[in-house]
């Protein structure tokens, strides 16, 4: 929203429009208080969460990027030594949003194979 | 509201189609295949663990305007042949195999292109990304990626730093200095090039000829 101003006389002159919406950000996704719940363990201490993505060598990890969606991912723990690392006390969450996709959507279960289980998640 | 959900090798994830995006979130922790990540011991599932964050990205994405959410096109392309084709053009079937002192290579179609299992999956022909998949003869098959007239992916995903952690800076033979190339060759297990060449990007997994292949690239467009 556009600051307006009190001192002057409103002349009608400078009609304001509302700026349109600024593109979905991934600070705008998940409450950083979930954020940090999803990425505790079992040992129930929070951990430090940072914004950044698991390695990965292959330029398909950016290709929802490159179409045009919004990729998303936080760590906590220790960042992984490269991408095939598989041991350590990291865990990633991350978001894919890949927009005007509906018609190429497939849910999947494990991997390969469409899945017809479904989870309730809100209201 | 409903998702898709899957929970296992290798973590856990949900999928759901909202405001037409196709939106999947996941958590991969270290150790999810050995029963040694930080998750043993929470007393609930995995997904039901981090539901309450899952939540939140369905009704950030729902709550969102259409022209929030980007710009990704409504159709998907090119059809598998055109790929294989965009594949020898920049590197011949019959150079792949000389790389790979092999007999033949024959670049076949990516199967399940045209089921995407997730949001890359379905990215990958609307960004224009070429999948090159070969067979070679007595030799495993080899695949590596191409970002044709994108190379602007591949230089992000280098100065991504924590994407490309493992990887040092590279020359290859051939490449000309606004070129960029980081690799972990030759590695024990793994070697890895991530480069640009001519205004596209590439990335190449191959142990242990992805130098040779990257090499190759450029020994032909040059």
């Amino acid at each position: 929203m556009r600051r307006r101003t009190r001192s002057g006389p409103d002349t009608g002159a400078h009609v304001e429009h509302p700026a349109p919406a600024p593109a979905l950000a991934c600070s705008d996704l998940v409450a950083p208080a979930h954020l940090t719940s999803a990425l505790t363990g079992g040992s129930g201490a929070a951990p430090t969460v940072v914004p950044a993505f698991q390695p990965d060598y292959d330029l398909r990890a950016r290709a929802v990027t490159a179409a045009g969606g919004l990729q998303c991912s936080w760590r906590a723990g220790t960042a992984p030594a490269d991408d095939f690392a598989y041991e350590g006390d990291w865990a990633y969450f991350w978001v894919d949003i890949l927009p005007n996709a509906a018609d190429v959507y497939h849910p999947v279960q494990l991997g390969d194979a469409p899945t017809t289980q479904t989870k309730a998640l809100a209201p | 509201m409903t998702a898709s959900a899957t929970c296992g090798d290798p973590g856990s994830e949900a999928s759901a189609v909202i405001n037409d995006a196709w939106v999947a979130v996941r958590v991969n922790a270290a150790g999810c295949n050995s029963d040694r990540s930080i998750y043993v011991g929470i007393g609930e599932s995995l997904l039901d663990h981090v539901a309450p964050a899952i939540t939140d990205v369905f009704a950030a994405v729902g709550a969102a305007a259409p022209e929030q959410l980007g710009t990704a096109p409504p159709t998907a392309s090119p059809a598998p042949s055109t790929a294989v084709g965009g594949c020898e053009s920049f590197l011949p079937a019959t150079l792949l195999a000389s790389t790979l002192g092999a007999n033949s290579a024959t670049y076949v179609a990516e199967k399940g292109a045209d089921t995407p299992n997730t949001p890359t999956d379905a990215a990958i022909p609307r960004a224009g990304l070429l999948i090159c998949a070969a067979e070679v003869a007595d030799q495993a098959s080899v695949g590596f990626f191409i970002a044709p007239q994108r190379a602007d992916l591949v230089t992000d995903q280098i100065s991504t730093t924590e994407l490309t952690a493992g990887l040092a800076d590279a020359a290859l033979p051939g490449a000309l200095p606004d070129e960029k190339a980081v690799s972990d060759c030759p590695g024990q297990y793994t070697c890895s090039e991530l480069f640009t060449m001519g205004g596209s990007g590439f990335s190449i997994i191959h142990q242990p000829h992805a130098d040779a292949i990257a090499a190759a690239i450029i020994a032909r467009a040059r």
